[in-house]
């Protein structure tokens, strides 16, 4: 009875799967490829296996329906594979494999004289049954070598050396067998395993070809049916074939066990079969396409990658949910700035690509015990005593740690608290190596706004008090303090450190501590040697009370404390206003709050202060101080993404500008710059601190050539072309000769990236190189960037002549340990996609000029259009007419084409174009008096005026609006989203803390 | 060629059957009129430009030649927006391209079908994927392809042999008319261009006019009140049928039967409109002062005095004390500075403008002085109680208070009286970097404020400075007057003005010379440029 109603339900999904394959019309064309004559003959050859398999499936299919019925639930089903993969690591399944191997080439001899007489009874028949199971086998295996891997990390290595050998996809199998073989421990059972499964290997390749043809298999089940009386006559020879193959009563009572496994998982498949036709079909298609693809690119990686895809979406599942509800919130909080926040969330992902390609999978397998190797030698060149060593990895375990929580976006209790531990272990270790005394670090509670810091000592408050008649403050620093917002401080007496720089007296400082990075610090520094009091007192008095300057001689400890006046950045309005208004983000505060130990200086200065408990900002480890500067230093800072290669290069100008009055920076990324805007290079010299992004301080390079892209794959050529071209200009003004060079690198790191290096390097021709190691392994070089290697180097991409490499010169190696600390978890801070676009903000907000709030106050320059040369920096597709449209309300680069690659000299804004007149009218975001020079346009790249611009015209603006409409929000309209997924093995994190 | 030329008849008798049966799913397809909008920025210029384009692509007149110029124009809209180009149109041009060099004949068409193929595929699904990583199957699902397409796509991408040239001909012309329902009809049916007004959020605009209407009303009783009406039978003398009963519904509500009391009640809904609208509106204080420089009256009010200043400044104080009380009295101050400066203005408004913020100076420099006195008392006399300046905005002023006011110089009749926000007390001074914009502004208008914000510079000026800038002021003014009398250019008035100024103040390094050479570059002069939006003429409209 059980049996008859399957076959009716199997005929019933098979008729309905053939309905929609003949709806499809996708049964025609593939009719033709049904023909090839050498998969019959392989089908043929496993005739006598069939009956067996065949009875087996129909008797487990009766077994387990009985649980089906009782549990209506997908969860049953699910959990009997797992359940059958838990058994793998057992000794006895691992012993009947072997055996089933074993008896592989007895069948052989017996089954080819059977299959001469099966061929002319019902050859067709026949060979339409054999394939259905076999797919599903090849399913089934997936999982348990997968499954097998998990726990064995430490013998990748050796069993990757093992895939390098063989070099083909039967390697997998040996890799799997090799793992059980050598949980049991003999070696002459792997040689064994070794042979029989190449045979193995072989043929289920045959059968992943055959698997590619779906309606191959669809057809042959389709005559099965039609043939129904046929199946029952190869049942009744089934029970023959089995006596005459009768082996030894021992090993013939393991061998069933192994073929009910088998048969087991493929009855869970078939069960899905009538739970929804519909639902198989779609989930067969799936299987069958997804396989090759992933075969594909990733080659004898498939079951490693599979997996890791498989838990990386189910965690992913969560996090996407959530994100995109705190997406949706943010765009109906700010929907001025939809676009701009929706587009910065979502190009984030672009920027890892851009920098980082999948490496190969011989590089994949080499990177860790080759880290492993090269750390106790990082730590034995830095450090001498054992205790730092021991920190140090404590270290790296904790900001692993914190990568593993920052895929998550919900965390169990229990995590959080071992995340907290971890975190505090960090600022244990971290205390003997960070420059200023650093205070034990609790997790805020969640109510609490991110920036406020209510473990202050009040005991140790700074005095700040507030003049009556100006707006200036005047304030005794007697402990680390945090900014957030921007001022100018003026050191009085004492001594102060903002962010490596020390302060020179009646020196007037900017201050610019924005969101998303991290705080600046006001530190006082203690003096060694009295002091005179060079105070002006009487002056101060003008705005100052009596009483008031009192309590801040009273308060003043000389040896310890500092004395600082403070002004609000006045300068500055412009650029604030710009962010308030375009940023979803208050990347600069609303200063409303007057509940703060100092509301009303707050209130003066219009610019958040508290005492710091130095967890926001910059932590100095003292390492960084050992780095030595001369006047010919040629100082390349070189590091993958998030090392933190501006920390240190904004450290080392602050920290050495009081020794160097003015240095050189040559900035080589063009993703996110220091000084200038993106898709550039320049050198700027800079003769005061940077004290938060440099970009925010609008400075004007001395060389800057536009490259064209922020991805360097596009702009390959462009980009060692600019640099080189940079690097001579450099070299042969005399002016530059006698300061320190300080070379800000990309973090594109692998790839081509240490080619790039080389290159670099060659043109450069440095003293010091400083690479810095993150201990996310993707985010490193392949090797470390010392003069053998680079010299080792053989170009694949920069092949040409022009980028020859001459000869690495010989510099100083010095090998960095990333400082950059854990992320808080919930915290915000500005991606690469974020910077990028700030870049572009503070530089349009310096359009702004005299009364113009927006844009369309500005008065423009007009300029006719034949007496300007228009270019596209890395495509020769586009016509001039086509540019001059492009550029239309748009954002363009302001050159001088002279000798050599146009030489760039800021951005503009083309406020409108007249085609009758033949003008273009432009509103310049850099000095005027250089708009002599510009005679050239570069409009390319990723480069575009943001969409806040264009929606929000100014007040007074009474025309139709171009370029803007009220569309229905719909998703037809989107443009294109390249989102990359990244299993977490990809990103470097430890198995023992995936998902 | 026989093979080739039926299989063009066949898609030529295909494509209006599918376009027919695309037309009549359309039409029910309509989204309700209560669908969610958003403002979104395009590479279109307008609805000329992207209906253009679609007749073009789609018309039934279309030759290579259009496809030409439509792919022309889509790279142009690659230019504009870079990367935010929208998706289906990438798309189209893939399959566009495809078909141009079908067309011509290419000997590698499978290549580049296939090519456009998978190119097209991506760029749709991408739309649709996020995070969580689907079914390509599922994906052209909602999207509302066949599910054919996306073995298509598979084997273009990945397969060792690829489809026959005919699949892929007859599969893209049926994607172009999916993208052409999906995409490009909706958006040509439902697309409109903008004005400036309609660009503003629903939210703001509601704000706008609700300080409008409160704004028009305290205009209104105003001028009633200043020219000595007080009652609504006197009020309704003096105004048309129509203000006189915007005055009287308002009143009839607040229960207000005089004048005086009016005024009162407007600032108290004022006053708790923006209360209630501050935390969530960005740009809140933009539209609110933007409203109150729209009233007529109270800007014109400074050109009519007759011997009624202290009527004038006594019935609005109380918008200046809310102005205090809010923290917007700098940048009212500012906006006011910066209307009388503002050349595209007529000149009554400038005028008004100017009186206004000289009115403000006045308080401004009457507080610095108190201030100064009061820190002097503090430097004699430790234990002075100490004032809160923020007591000016009310009635109840303390002795301290009232004697520092009485020691300030000030004829208390015809200033304002307006002290510090109570939360954020800030002293009034300006940057001398403000003064000398002040300065590269100057003119008849400005030159009144320019005097008086001398004496609030910061650092401050010397005493001498002060008196030798004012004299300056004043002799430029002057001139400025006689030579507007002979019609001379004014700019060289600026410049001859500006070169003086800077010499004394010895700042010459901080100059902007409005003469320089800019090479090939030369400054507009069109005063109409602030009317016009990104991408607009002044004289183009």
């Amino acid at each position: 009875m059980l049996d008859e109603h399957i076959l009716k339900e199997m005929k019933l999904s098979f008729q309905l799967t053939e309905q929609r394959e003949l709806a499809s019309g996708r049964r025609k064309p593939e009719k033709p490829q049904h023909p090839p004559a050498v998969p019959k003959k392989k089908v043929i050859s496993k005739v006598a296996s069939n009956p067996a398999k065949i009875s087996e499936t129909m008797i487990q299919k009766a077994q387990m329906e009985s649980p089906k019925k009782s549990k209506k639930n997908k969860t049953a089903g699910a959990k009997r594979p797992l359940s059958n993969n838990v058994s793998n690591p057992d000794s006895s399944p691992s012993q009947k494999r072997l055996k089933k191997d074993n008896t592989l080439p007895k069948k052989n001899p017996v089954n080819k004289s059977s299959n001469v007489a099966a061929k002319k009874s019902a050859a067709t028949s026949k060979s339409a049954k054999l394939p259905i199971p076999k797919v599903h086998s090849i399913n089934e295996l997936a999982p348990k070598k997968t499954k097998v891997k998990t726990p064995n990390k430490t013998k990748e290595a050796s069993l990757s050396k093992k895939h390098k050998v063989n070099g083909n996809k039967s390697s997998m199998k040996v890799v799997q067998n090799g793992k059980v073989v050598e949980i049991i421990g003999t070696a002459a059972e792997t040689s064994d395993i070794e042979m029989n499964s190449l045979d193995d290997w072989s043929e289920e390749d045959d059968y992943l070809i055959e698997s590619d043809s779906e309606n191959d298999v669809v057809e042959e089940i389709d005559e099965t049916f039609l043939k129904d009386p046929k199946i029952f006559k190869v049942k009744c020879k089934g029970p023959e074939y089995k006596l005459s193959d009768i082996l030894p009563p021992f090993e013939h009572d393991e061998y069933q066990p192994l073929l009910l496994d088998g048969d087991g998982s493929g009855t869970v498949r078939k069960i899905k079969v009538f739970k929804s036709a519909q639902e198989e079909t779609d989930s067969d298609e799936d299987d069958i396409d997804y396989e090759p693809e992933d075969s594909d690119d990733f080659g004898s990686e498939e079951f490693d990658s599979e997996e890791s895809d498989s838990e990386d979406t189910s965690s992913a599942d969560y996090d996407s949910d959530g994100d995109f509800y705190s997406e949706y919130s943010d765009m109906e909080d700010v929907s001025d700035s939809d676009s701009e926040e929706f587009g910065s969330d979502i190009f984030d992902t672009d920027d890892l690509d851009s920098t980082y390609e999948p490496p190969d999978i011989e590089g994949f397998f080499d990177h860790p015990p080759v880290g492993m190797q090269r750390e106790p030698l990082i730590i034995e060149e830095i450090f001498d005593d054992p205790p730092v060593e021991k920190k140090q990895e404590r270290i790296e375990q904790s900001s692993v740690m914190d990568i593993v929580v920052k895929n998550l976006s919900s965390v169990p209790p229990k995590k959080e608290s071992e995340v907290a531990i971890e975190t505090e272990e960090n600022d244990e270790v971290s205390l003997p190596e960070v420059v200023t005394p650093e205070k034990e670090n609790y997790l805020q509670p969640s109510d609490v706004p991110f920036y406020r810091n209510p473990q202050a000592n009040p005991t140790e408050l700074s005095v700040f008090e507030n003049s009556l008649k100006s707006n200036h403050v005047l304030a005794v620093i007697k402990e680390d303090l945090e900014v957030y917002g921007t001022l100018v401080l003026t050191l009085l007496c004492g001594q102060i450190s903002v962010n490596g720089y020390r302060a020179r007296r009646q020196e007037a400082i900017t201050i610019y501590s924005p969101k998303g990075l991290n705080w600046v610090s006001i530190s006082p520094t203690k003096t060694k040697k009295p002091v005179k009091d060079e105070v002006n007192w009487e002056e101060l008095n003008k705005n100052f009370t009596r009483a008031q300057l009192d309590r801040i001689k009273t308060s003043f400890q000389r040896q310890t404390n500092a004395i600082v006046l403070l002004h609000r950045n006045t300068s500055a309005q412009q650029l604030v206003d710009t962010f308030g208004k375009h940023m979803a983000q208050n990347v600069f505060p609303l200063v409303n709050s007057s509940n703060r130990p100092f509301g009303q200086s707050e209130t003066l200065l219009h610019c958040l202060i508290q005492s710091s408990d130095q967890s926001r900002t910059l932590q100095v480890p003292q390492v960084w101080n050992k780095l030595q500067m001369h006047a010919t230093s040629r100082i390349i800072v070189a590091g993958g993404k998030g090392v933190g290669k501006s920390s240190l290069l904004r450290y080392l100008i602050n920290r050495n500008l009081g020794q160097f009055p003015s240095m050189l920076l040559i900035d080589l990324d063009i993703g996110q710059p220091e000084i200038f805007v993106p898709q550039t290079i320049s050198c700027t010299v800079i003769d005061e601190p940077l004290l938060g992004p440099g970009f925010l301080y609008n400075r004007q390079p001395e060389h800057a050539i536009v490259v064209g892209h922020t991805n360097i794959v596009l702009c390959a050529e462009q980009y060692a072309r600019a640099v080189i071209q940079l690097v001579q200009n450099i070299q042969n003004d005399a002016k530059y000769s006698n300061i320190p060079w300080l070379i800000n690198t990309m973090g594109y790191n692998k790839g081509f990236g240490i080619e790039l290096m080389a290159l670099l390097v060659d043109r450069i021709r440095p003293t010091d190189l400083v690479q810095i190691a993150s201990p996310i392994p993707i985010n490193n070089f392949d090797s470390v960037l010392d003069r053998n290697s680079l010299s080792q180097i053989k170009p694949i991409i920069y092949s040409a002549e022009e980028f020859k490499i001459n000869e690495i010169p010989k510099y100083t190696l010095h090998k960095l340990i990333s400082a950059v600390p854990a992320r808080e978890k919930g915290t915000w801070s500005l991606s690469a996609k974020d910077m990028r676009y700030s870049n572009l903000l503070a530089r349009l907000s310096s359009c702004l000029t005299g009364n113009a709030k927006s844009l369309t106050d500005c008065q423009p320059l007009g300029v006719s259009l034949e007496s300007l040369k228009i270019l596209h920096p890395t495509s020769k597709n586009y016509s001039r007419e086509e540019l001059i449209r492009g550029m239309e309300a748009n954002v363009v680069y302001l050159c001088h084409h002279g000798a050599g690659l146009p030489q760039c000299l800021g951005i503009g804004v083309v406020r409108a174009i007249d085609y009758e007149r033949k003008e273009l009218y432009l509103v310049p975001a850099m000095p005027l008096q250089k708009m002599s020079l510009v005679d050239c346009l570069i409009l390319g790249g990723e480069q575009s005026l943001p969409q806040g611009f264009l929606r929000d015209q100014g007040q007074g603006v009474s025309s139709s609006v171009p370029f803007v409409f009220i569309l229905d929000d719909s998703k037809s309209s989107k443009s294109i989203q390249q989102i990359y997924h990244r299993a977490p093995a990809f990103l470097g994190v430890p198995a023992n803390q995936r998902n | 060629m026989a093979v080739a030329k039926k299989e063009k008849f066949e898609a030529k008798k295909k494509s209006p059957e599918k376009g027919k049966q695309q037309k009549a799913k359309v039409v029910p397809v309509t989204p309700p009129p209560n669908v969610k909008q958003r403002t979104v920025v395009t590479p279109w210029r307008d609805t000329l430009e992207f209906n253009t384009t679609y007749k073009w692509l789609f018309g039934k007149s279309n030759t290579p030649a259009t496809w030409r110029q439509a792919l022309s124009k889509i790279r142009i809209w690659c230019l504009r927006r870079g990367s935010l180009c929208p998706a289906a149109v990438l798309a189209t041009s893939v399959l566009v391209q495809a078909h141009l060099e079908d067309q011509e004949g290419s000997a590698k068409i499978q290549d580049t079908y296939a090519s456009a193929f998978t190119r097209f595929y991506n760029f749709m699904s991408s739309i649709i994927q996020g995070h969580n990583m689907s079914s390509m199957y599922e994906t052209a699902k909602e999207l509302g392809l066949q599910s054919f397409i996306v073995d298509l796509r598979h084997l273009c991408a990945h397969g060792q042999e690829l489809p026959p040239v005919e699949v892929l001909r007859n599969t893209s012309n049926h994607c172009l008319e999916w993208l052409r329902t999906y995409y490009w009809l909706p958006h040509m049916e439902t697309m409109s261009n903008l004005d400036a007004g309609k660009l503003h959020r629903k939210d703001k605009l509601k704000f706008e006019k609700a300080v409008t209407d409160l704004l028009e009303i305290y205009d209104l009783t105003l001028e009633c009140h200043i020219k000595g009406a007080e009652k609504l039978k006197a009020i309704s003398k003096l105004k048309s049928s129509g203000e006189f009963n915007k005055i009287r519904v308002y009143s009839s509500s607040k229960k207000a039967k005089t004048s005086k009391e009016i005024l009162s009640a407007v600032l108290g809904d004022l006053s708790a409109l923006v209360k209630k609208e501050s935390s969530s509106m960005k740009d809140l204080l933009d539209i609110y002062t933007k409203c109150l420089l729209k009233m007529k009256y109270f800007l014109g009010v400074g050109l009519e005095i007759d011997d009624n200043e202290d009527v004038i400044i006594a019935a609005t104080q109380g918008l200046f004390r809310l102005l205090a009380v809010q923290g917007y009295i700098e940048k009212v101050f500012l906006a006011l500075v910066q209307l009388s400066e503002n050349q595209n203005e007529s000149e009554q408004r400038r005028l008004g403008a100017s009186y206004w913020a000289k009115k403000m100076l006045e308080t401004f420099g009457m507080l610095f002085r108190m201030k100064r006195m009061y820190k002097a008392e503090l430097d004699l006399n430790d234990k002075l109680k100490p004032a809160d300046f923020a007591t000016l905005n009310t009635d109840k002023i303390s002795k301290t208070m009232r004697s520092l006011l009485v020691h300030s110089n000030a004829d208390l009749s015809v200033t304002l009286i307006f002290g510090d926000n109570p939360k954020k007390s800030r002293s009034l001074i300006f940057d001398r970097d403000f003064i000398m914009q002040r300065v590269d502004a100057f003119s008849n208008y400005s030159a009144p404020i320019l005097k008086g914000l001398l004496p609030l510079a910061d650092p401050p000026y010397t005493k001498t400075q002060i008196e030798d800038l004012t004299k300056l002021c004043d002799a430029q003014l002057e001139e400025f007057y006689e030579e507007e009398a002979m019609e001379e250019d004014s700019s060289s008035e600026e410049s001859n003005n500006l070169d003086r100024l800077e010499r004394f103040l010895e700042q010459a390094a901080q100059s902007k010379e409005h003469t320089s050479d800019w090479g090939v570059w030369k400054l507009d002069k069109h005063t109409d440029w602030p009317k016009c939006a990104l991408g607009v003429l002044p004289w183009a409209q």
